[in-house]
């Protein structure tokens, strides 16, 4: 009966251990690192035994619709590479415009990282996912994630080899947005995610588009998602703007982020 | 040693390239579990020791800490307390009992991380990566009864 008691014990310490994040503290997490930097060359050799057979297995799958998926792609490329051009055509004259009104214009080339979603919040919520990269492929809390043109949401705990992504439907979720061309704050929430500070004289209406904002960063504007509902509350000065958010977390398998800090 | 090498090799695949193919932290075929099975299995009164580095190992690589140290020591726990009151004379008795004990441990895990976590399970990759894991045990066991018989 001792020998289970002691068996039980640890299994209690496990559960433990898994629930409470212990590996988070201040001397196990040196313990974590310590252990995982030993076998640092094992988890690189990890990522691309990974990410190779994930290839080799995507190949043989697609094989068989590989012309098809082909011919599909190589159109939607080709819309792509116009637009790349109209775009360059665009960034061109706008350098031009910056010369001639003297403002400084400058294009940044930003830096991507792919991730596989892990796991979804079991709430049903969807208030946060996991992602499958972590501190050995270079994130850090605060990074931009996207799936599409849509927001899907800002990493704020980063592990090991995975990390923590809080979506737009989280109420702990805030961010800098716009809608015609105003900025406001975009605040998380199920299903729908709120404006804040919306002025009574501010003309918008159900259906605009919320995009993200960030005045000092390079960052492109994801689409956040569009208002609902528009309702005024009794003597505010502010209107109740209701916002459903553009992405359908449990649709997303893959996400990107972007390499830079809100 | 060389049992805790053979696990370092096996949680390392596992967590590479079995997880590549089965996309999925659940439904991976546990083959550390069977050859964790097999080696307590030749243990008279095992300890906890190998279980928990097993887990560790495992953990480790897929950044669950706790998940698989607690499904391993769940599983240790329901061994010895088997071992105690049967034998397994028989392959097809080590069979059942592993079928039974590891589907106790999948069970555990599956809930502890249910309780933190979302994620779908595919019935028929489940099913696959169970019989993946099933053949693997087969496979291991002929050295077990040789050694046992000699």
């Amino acid at each position: 009966m001792k020998r289970y008691g002691a068996k039980v014990l640890v299994l209690f310490l496990s559960v433990l251990l898994y629930f409470t994040n212990l590996s988070t503290l201040p001397f196990i997490n040196q313990l974590y690192t310590f252990l995982r930097s030993v076998v640092q060359p094992l988890f690189e050799l990890k990522g691309n035994i990974i990410e190779n057979t994930k290839n080799a297995i995507s190949t043989y799958i697609l094989l068989k619709d590989a012309n098809i998926e082909n011919q599909k792609l190589k159109k939607e490329l080709q819309a792509y590479y116009l637009y790349k051009v109209q775009l360059y055509a665009c960034e061109k004259e706008l350098q031009g415009l910056s010369k001639v009104i003297n403002l400084p214009f400058e294009v940044k080339k930003t830096s991507l990282v792919y991730a596989n979603v892990i796991a979804y919040d079991p709430s049903g919520n969807d208030t946060f996912i996991l992602i499958n990269k972590g501190q050995d492929a270079g994130l850090w809390e605060g990074m931009v994630v996207f799936y599409e043109d849509k927001l899907v949401g800002i990493v704020d705990e980063v592990y090991g080899g995975s990390s923590r992504v809080r979506t737009v439907f989280s109420k702990d979720f805030s961010i800098s947005a716009t809608s015609k061309d105003k900025a406001y704050i975009y605040k998380g929430g199920y299903p729908y995610g709120f404006l804040l500070h919306v002025n009574l004289e501010d003309q918008l209406k159900v259906g605009d588009m919320v995009l993200l904002r960030s005045p000092y960063k390079n960052l492109p504007p994801l689409v956040i998602g569009a208002i609902v509902n528009i309702s005024e509350e009794g003597k505010s000065f502010f209107k109740r703007v209701e916002v459903k958010p553009a992405i359908d977390i449990r649709r997303v398998s893959t996400c990107t982020l972007i390499k830079e800090k809100l | 040693m060389r049992f805790y090498l053979f696990t370092l090799i096996i949680a390392f695949f596992q967590s590479s390239v079995l997880l590549a193919l089965f996309h999925n932290l659940l439904t991976v075929p546990n083959l550390l579990l069977a050859y964790l099975f097999i080696n307590l299995l030749k243990e008279e009164d095992h300890s906890l020791k190998k279980p928990l580095i097993s887990g560790l190992f495992l953990d480790l690589f897929q950044d669950s800490l706790g998940l698989h140290i607690s499904g391993y020591t769940f599983f240790s726990i329901w061994l010895s307390f088997l071992k105690a009151r049967f034998n397994l004379p028989s392959r097809a008795a080590l069979l059942l009992a592993y079928i039974i004990l590891s589907l106790v441990e999948k069970l555990w895990v599956v809930i502890l991380f249910r309780l933190r976590y979302y994620l779908e399970i595919n019935p028929l990759l489940f099913l696959l990566s169970y019989v993946i894991e099933l053949s693997f045990i087969i496979f291991i066991s002929r050295g077990y009864f040789n050694r046992v018989h000699e």
